[in-house]
């Protein structure tokens, strides 16, 4: 994976985690309050993620590459935001799916059986994070 | 859009049974979860086409039909 230096405000630059452990606890404050299986979630995802990509860029010093990792996999505030919002936003969806399969998510797309009423369709679950890359890492 | 951002997404996927994951062990690192699709993942996945292809036509034949007129 290629991994390319942003330019960071100083305040960030201060404050950005310096080890995995850091990184970590960073994100675990992010997360409080959270669902305790959520922020076990994350931990673990980021953890995973953060400990592969060291040890792919073996190169540097472990502060540089969490450096490179952050502008890529996001600071742990931006991270535990997207957990957030995914919770919000999707958990419900796919929960009134699995109640019943056949209908909940025609209200997610609107727009494609109530075309009476031109508009834009109502943001869809996962919309905001549905990237095409890879799902195994 | 930051790569953490899909791990929130994967997790929902597989609570709710559309994907599934296995932790493999790696030579290079620490062990790597990989996902696969579900059969009901493949279902849902046709639902969603089926209903995003029905929203493009309409779009499609509401913008075609909008820019003849005008």
């Amino acid at each position: 994976m290629g991994l390319r230096k942003r330019t960071e405000p100083p305040h960030e630059r201060q404050n950005r985690p310096r080890s995995i452990e850091q990184y970590l606890a960073a994100l675990r404050v992010a997360l409080a309050g959270e669902d305790p299986a959520l922020v076990q979630d994350a931990l673990y995802d980021a953890e995973e993620y953060l400990r592969a990509e060291v040890a792919a860029n073996s190169g540097g010093s472990e502060a540089d590459t969490l450096e490179l990792i952050s502008s890529t996999y996001g600071a742990p505030e931006e991270v535990a935001e997207a957990y957030r919002t995914t919770e919000s936003r999707c958990a419900p969806r796919l929960r009134r799916r699995r109640a019943s399969p056949r209908a909940p998510h025609s209200a997610a797309f609107s727009a494609s059986t109530a075309i009476r009423a031109p508009g834009p369709p109502s943001s869809t679950c996962c919309s905001r994070s549905s990237p095409a890359s890879s799902t195994s890492r | 859009m930051k790569q953490g951002a899909l791990y929130p997404v994967l997790r929902q996927l597989s609570a709710n049974g559309l994907l599934a994951s296995r932790i493999v062990p790696s030579y290079a690192g620490p062990p790597r979860r990989y996902y696969r699709i579900t059969p009901a993942g493949r279902g849902t996945l046709a639902e969603w086409r089926d209903i995003w292809r029905s929203t493009r036509d309409f779009v499609d034949g509401f913008t075609e039909a909008n820019g003849a007129s005008s």
